[in-house]
């Protein structure tokens, strides 16, 4: 029980930062958690990483749960967690600035990846 | 809505020989079937019915002492709520399922035309203004609901019109077969509504051919269906348990219910099958997942939020241009209807199980029709009010969803004693918590909701005040 709600958890948390990531490259939502405009090869690079992101959680969701459950549950989740990520940038979105931060790092999220180890 | 039905669910094999006597006596009545649908995490008590004659007997039997439940003088959620969603309680000629096939249809039309005109919809996709105007933020509430919950709201429309496909749909199933019955035989595996020639013979019993139907099929039975039971062209069916996936059990044996000889295999179904099996399975939510019903629970509520806000915002853009004329006032009362009506009517539906005596009968009606009767009326009066008072409508009937709700709660401990301290901390009990703490929400909400309208109270126009209030 418990070891499954981690990894639900986990599932969440990896939706949700693929749609922060999806969010975070449009204009108005980066305005709104002070970031600047990014270059657009960036833009299509963190939104290529959001992507692969989005297809690591449906792997893992089949992978834990069987291709029927897992599938249903992917898109299931995918739908609430990107509406939690639009509640998130209309209410608090300063909740969002670090990741904001990260994407303007001059080696984006790779960058972030090597600082952290 | 059924006490009786609050045991714990018995995790040990079922014995079947507690069944035996009513499968003895529903040959003895020349049942042409007995069924048994064996507990699950969903179903703590088994459930028995056949026929006798035209009427249909239908009782849950408690595994621990054996015994016949009385009968709970109540349709439930499961009777009357579920076929309420699907058939509108319209049996002639089909014309409820019709109807509700109808409103599927529309909401898949208005689904995808909405994605077509909704122009941006890459750029608006995380797009929620609180803080702008109140047309903007329906506007965003609508497109939010509808746009991120669009898988979920296609599938649920889609899948519901799967369901009844030979229904709405049955030349496809007579162009291959010569009835629509031959049709449902060949999906069900084969037809054994054989004619008898003999009853009263002697059959093997239950119990032995359960003990063969576990060990071939590997997985605890689901539902036991026994056809011609005591005749001498009795069979007898096990169906393995429906809550390992989403398409649901295809394990299925059959039995000669005479010799016990073991006469059908598990079926191979054909692609297309599986596919149907696959669509209705995710409709009708039989799996034993407990994340996913509570995602489909969430997503449902998002479904509501798309219609009420879609309603709401139709309402405030014309209400400038056209809010004298019949028919707005028509689509604004029965919005109001729609929304806080059918929640008071079900409120009244719970209140009602909770408040009639046992045994009443009142105008030659008894205490499940009653129930029933309770929720067309107040959902009538609550959509007449609605229209008639628009101007106070929504706050006046939010009100009274916050006291019902609140009084369901009350009269569910005051009636059980399963206050929701107490169910919280026994497991079987958690359904009737889960059902406490959203009925207590809801109430919140809902109280939270009149105090906002009321303050906005004085205004004429009943969306005016609903927008000030978002």
């Amino acid at each position: 029980m418990i070891l499954a709600v981690l990894f639900y958890t986990g599932l969440v948390g990896v939706l949700y930062g693929a749609f922060a990531l999806l969010a975070l490259t449009q204009f108005q939502h980066r305005r709104a958690t002070g970031g600047r405009t990014l270059l657009s090869r960036r833009v299509v690079y963190i939104r290529s990483v959001a992507t692969l992101l989005l297809v690591l959680a449906l792997f893992l969701a089949i992978m834990h749960d069987g291709s029927g459950f897992g599938a249903l549950l992917w898109i299931t989740l995918a739908s609430g967690t990107a509406c939690m990520v639009a509640l998130r940038i209309a209410w608090h979105p300063g909740l969002l600035i670090p990741l904001t931060r990260i994407m303007e790092w001059r080696f984006g999220l790779t960058g972030a990846w090597l600082r952290c180890l | 809505m059924k006490p009786s039905t609050r045991v714990p669910v018995i995790s040990s094999p079922v014995s079947f020989s507690i069944f035996q006597k009513s499968l003895n006596e529903a040959g003895r009545i020349h049942s042409p079937v007995w069924r048994l649908s064996l507990p699950s995490d969903r179903q703590p008590l088994a459930r028995l019915s056949y026929r006798e004659g035209d009427v249909f007997i239908n009782r849950l039997v408690n595994l621990k002492t054996g015994q016949r439940l009385p009968e709970p003088e109540t349709l439930g959620a499961s009777g009357f709520l579920y076929p309420f969603h699907y058939s509108l309680h319209i049996r002639f000629m089909n014309i409820g399922i019709w109807c509700v096939g109808l409103a599927a249809m529309s909401m898949l039309v208005l689904c995808v035309s909405g994605v077509v005109i909704h122009r941006k919809i890459f750029s608006d996709f995380f797009t929620f203004r609180p803080g702008k105007n109140a047309r903007r933020l329906l506007l965003d509430l609508h497109n939010l609901s509808g746009v991120l919950g669009l898988p979920f709201h296609i599938i649920f429309a889609f899948t519901g019109l799967v369901i009844f496909g030979s229904v709405y749909f049955p030349s496809g199933a007579k162009s291959v077969y010569p009835t629509l019955q031959a049709y449902f035989d060949d999906m069900s595996g084969s037809s054994f509504f054989l004619k008898p020639k003999k009853y009263d013979v002697p059959a093997v019993l239950l119990e032995i051919m359960a003990i063969q139907a576990r060990a071939i099929l590997g997985e605890p039975l689901g539902i036991v269906v026994v056809f011609n039971p005591g005749s001498d062209v009795a069979r007898v069916r096990f169906i393995g348990s429906e809550s390992h996936s989403v398409s649901g059990s295809n394990n299925t044996l059959t039995f000669d219910g005479v010799t016990g000889v073991l006469i059908g295999q598990p079926l191979e179904l054909k692609p297309v099958m599986h596919v149907q099996r696959f669509l209705s399975g995710l409709h009708l939510i039989r799996f034993h997942h407990w994340g996913l019903r509570w995602l489909y629970f969430l997503l449902g509520l998002s479904s509501c939020l798309m219609i009420v806000s879609g309603f709401l915002f139709w309402l405030a853009a014309r209400r400038k241009t056209q809010g004298g004329t019949f028919g707005f006032r028509i689509v604004e009362g029965l919005t109001i209807g729609c929304v806080s009506g059918i929640i008071l009517a079900t409120l009244a539906f719970f209140i009602a199980n909770r408040l009639l005596p046992a045994g009443i009968i009142c105008f030659g009606q008894p205490r499940a029709a009653l129930e029933v009767w309770a929720f067309y009326l107040v959902w009538f009066v609550a959509s007449l009010h609605g229209w008639f008072c628009p101007q106070r409508g929504w706050a006046c009937q939010m009100i009274i969803i916050a006291v019902g709700a609140f009084t369901a709660v009350l009269l569910n401990w005051v009636t059980t004693g399963d206050h929701l301290l107490y169910s919280l901390m026994h497991r079987w009990l958690w359904p009737v918590a889960a059902m406490d703490m959203v009925l207590l929400a809801s109430g919140t909400v809902a109280l939270w909701m009149s105090l906002r309208l009321s303050v906005g109270a004085g205004e004429r126009i009943v969306g005016s005040s609903v927008e000030q209030s978002l």
